[in-house]
């Protein structure tokens, strides 16, 4: 029963800091704005003419048969575009995660887990990705619908796999963080790096798009930004996966019907 | 209108009483139903839930745990299963005015025994599995301040919508069970406790795949229905507002089915909203408005946190953001045993909820367990116990005062491996411990406002001195884990 002896209250202070105490990843989702903006500056960059390539990406370029040395560099020179290109395009489905991690610490170091989740997911989102610009750095050079219809096939089926679904419920899984000291920047260090396992493990056939150049401007980056997001904000991970592996199927018919033509 | 359908407590009813007698045989001639027919035991029971994919049921595993929509679905359930059950008793030749019985375990004497008719194996209403010593009488629910039997920490609880409070916390798409999940407190105890300790390790009731398919399940929602009856009633409590509340139907998730084992139409659904008032919108109401006892005696508020500079201004409403002010290093592994965790409250974090220039909030606490885990239900019921003097022999006086709530694994087995189409997960328990640290502070128990021990401490079943068999607690093959004990501020 309600005590007699006091009233009861909004919760104080201005209403940006009370969303700040239940939506701690509000920072974090202008850090993605910002990367989404700078995508979109960088492709109108690219469309007067600088030559960049994959997505309108500077540096993402290296394509065709490649010495392994060069397939290196070049995949260590497509690393800051590639890093710019996950915070945009992972960034909105792992506001949930930055969430929690803020959300779940002490309200002094919740900038500070935040901070250090992110580290530890696009560390993972990196070391992926420079494997994977080198891999497609070395590839052979067939025709570029042919290589992105075969990479789109792949993903459709990824998507149909029980490992696929495993990861992506992997990624629905929080952990608990302590609270203080060297366990606290280790817990969520590690909750960075778990959940950034998990988002690869789902998505890196996804990303691999992104890896082979698809051309088209910000098409393939928006699009597959919408198809990761749904999928991870999902309840139904199944549903998601499935209606996933259906939209890839018609991407990759759509690229063999139209060729190069968005390019 | 018509008069209404009363609802009775069994213990009132003798063994032999129509409305028992009338149930069992109800009970019996369902199960010999096809298991597809709607109104047959297997179909209602799976209803609720239902673990391997053998009876193709569309409609299974539809029951709603760990938010706000826990109340409502069931009370649509127990309505749509008591129409079905009369329509079967009318047909056996009974009263037509039958109506689900409750167990009001609560009620004292031997009420915290199984009702005698569910006991008897010539009975419809008996099922062998059950915890050990619940079907010979020689057991019973563990009842006081701190058993398992009481609502009364719910009905300290005015505010319905919330993780630990009245109801259960708002999710705004219907789901077996979340990731986060947001037990209301009376979903906690006695519901989930009571659950845990009928069904033990191997009953029907430790499992909502199958708890429905044993007869005292539906006494036992009867009378979680009627405590929440009885909380509507008071003038300070009101049931959500919020339209995500009150329009939701729970089609998305099978729907339910008439006495005729017709699917509920469209224009005929039930929402929340119209089953908040059981006589005036379902027809029925029960056969007597006894509140639960009160817990230990109130204290003067203290304000909080404390000490506080003068006296008490304002409170933390309800909806107010919890932030963490304290929490565990590490995990907790419970098998049976006493367990204590530090917890201490951290000054900076605390201090930050103040904010600048604004009048000082008294806050609401919440003790939160993370992250609980088992492999399937170890069907045992933990005492949570703030700064409990002794933990290994404490006094009966002290864990009244110092009790905090119940942990039990009610639902585990759903969270970890649901049938339906959603993310496996843990589950959490939010206790709201700001009454036990009041009164903690004002008899001077609490003086430096900081250090906070969290103990675990299994609640025995109440048996007789030389059935020690009955009253064990370990369970060293399925331990629990709890991954972090947290304290926010409201």
């Amino acid at each position: 029963m309600a005590a007699t002896d006091v009233t009861l209250a909004r919760p104080a202070g201005p209403a940006l800091r009370r969303l700040l105490l239940r939506r701690p990843e509000l920072g974090a989702a202008v850090v993605v704005a910002a990367a989404w903006v700078t995508l979109v500056a960088l492709d109108a960059a690219g469309g007067r003419g600088n030559g960049a390539g994959a997505g309108g990406m500077p540096g993402m370029t290296a394509r065709g048969p490649a010495t392994l040395g060069g397939a290196w560099s070049a995949a260590v020179s497509g690393l800051p575009s590639w890093i710019l290109m996950t915070v945009a395009m992972m960034g909105p489905a792992a506001l949930l995660s930055v969430g929690y991690a803020g959300r779940t610490s002490l309200r002094w170091r919740r900038r500070r887990a935040m901070a250090e989740f992110s580290a530890g997911y696009l560390t993972v989102w990196a070391a992926f990705g420079v494997l994977a610009l080198a891999a497609a750095a070395s590839a052979p050079g067939v025709a570029r619908p042919v290589t992105l219809a075969v990479v789109l096939a792949a993903a459709a089926a990824w998507q149909l796999t029980p490992v696929k679904r495993r990861f992506l419920l992997a990624a629905h899984r929080s952990v608990p963080l302590p609270p203080r000291g060297w366990r606290a920047e280790r817990g969520a260090l590690a909750f960075g790096l778990r959940n950034g396992l998990a988002c690869v493990g789902s998505c890196w056939c996804l990303m691999l798009v992104m890896a082979v150049g698809p051309g088209g401007g910000l098409l393939w980056p928006a699009a597959l930004t919408g198809v990761v997001t749904a999928e991870r904000l999902s309840r139904r991970p199944r549903h998601a996966t499935q209606a996933t592996a259906v939209v890839l199927g018609f991407a990759t018919v759509a690229t063999l019907a139209v060729g190069n033509l968005l390019r | 209108m018509t008069d209404l359908y009363v609802r009775a407590d069994a213990w009132d009813l003798a063994p032999n009483d129509p409305v028992i007698t009338a149930y069992a045989g109800a009970v019996a001639a369902m199960r010999q139903k096809n298991p597809s027919d709607p109104t047959s035991w297997a179909y209602q029971a799976a209803m609720h839930g239902l673990q391997n994919g053998s009876l193709a049921i569309p409609p299974a595993n539809q029951c709603q745990h760990a938010s706000w929509y826990f109340l409502p679905w069931h009370r649509m359930y127990l309505y749509y299963f008591e129409q079905i059950v009369r329509a079967q008793v009318i047909a056996n030749g009974s009263p037509a005015t039958w109506a689900l019985p409750y167990w009001n375990y609560d009620a004292g004497g031997d009420a915290n025994k199984l009702p005698a008719a569910f006991r008897d194996p010539a009975s419809a209403l008996y099922v062998a599995q059950r915890a050990p010593g619940f079907n010979d009488g020689a057991a019973g629910l563990p009842t006081g301040p701190n058993g398992i039997t009481s609502a009364w920490q719910a009905f300290d609880l005015p505010t319905y919508t919330g993780a630990g409070d009245f109801g259960g916390g708002q999710t705004n798409t219907p789901i077996q069970f979340f990731d986060q999940t947001q037990t209301g407190q009376l979903e906690n105890t006695p519901h989930n406790a009571v659950h845990d300790a009928i069904g033990g390790q191997s009953g029907l009731m430790a499992s909502p795949y199958t708890a429905a398919r044993d007869p005292i399940f539906w006494l036992h929602h009867a009378n979680i229905d009627r405590l929440w009856w009885l909380w509507e009633q008071q003038a300070q409590n009101s049931d959500p507002s919020d339209p995500n509340w009150g329009g939701q139907n729970f089609l998305s998730m099978g729907g339910f089915y008439d006495a005729s084992g017709n699917p509920i139409q469209a224009g005929a659904v039930l929402t929340c909203a119209g089953v908040r008032e059981t006589a005036a919108q379902l027809g029925y109401t029960y056969d007597k408005k006894v509140f639960p006892t009160q817990g230990p005696a109130p204290a003067r508020r203290v304000s909080w946190p404390a000490p506080w500079p003068g006296p008490p201004r304002a409170v933390a409403g309800p909806g107010a953001p919890r932030s963490l002010v304290g929490a565990s290093d590490g995990p907790v592994r419970l098998v049976g045993q006493t367990v204590t965790v530090p917890v201490a409250i951290d000054e900076r974090a605390a201090a930050s909820l103040q904010a600048p220039g604004q009048p000082a909030v008294q806050h609401r606490v919440f003790l939160d367990i993370e992250h609980i885990d088992a492999e399937r239900n170890p069907g045992r019921v933990y005492g949570v116990y703030v700064n409990l003097p002794n933990p290994g022999q404490p006094a009966d006086a002290d864990l009244a005062t110092h009790f905090a709530g119940n942990l039990s694994l009610f639902g585990i087995e759903a969270a970890r491996r649901p049938m339906r189409d959603e993310p496996p997960h843990s589950l959490n328990v939010s206790l709201d411990i700001t009454r036990v640290l009041d009164r903690l502070a004002d008899a001077g128990e609490w003086t430096d406002g900081h250090q906070l021990a969290v103990t675990f401490r299994p609640t025995p079943l109440e048996a007789a001195p030389d059935r020690a068999d009955l009253t064990a607690t370990d369970h060293a093959s399925l331990p629990i884990m709890i991954g972090r004990v947290s304290v926010h501020y409201a």
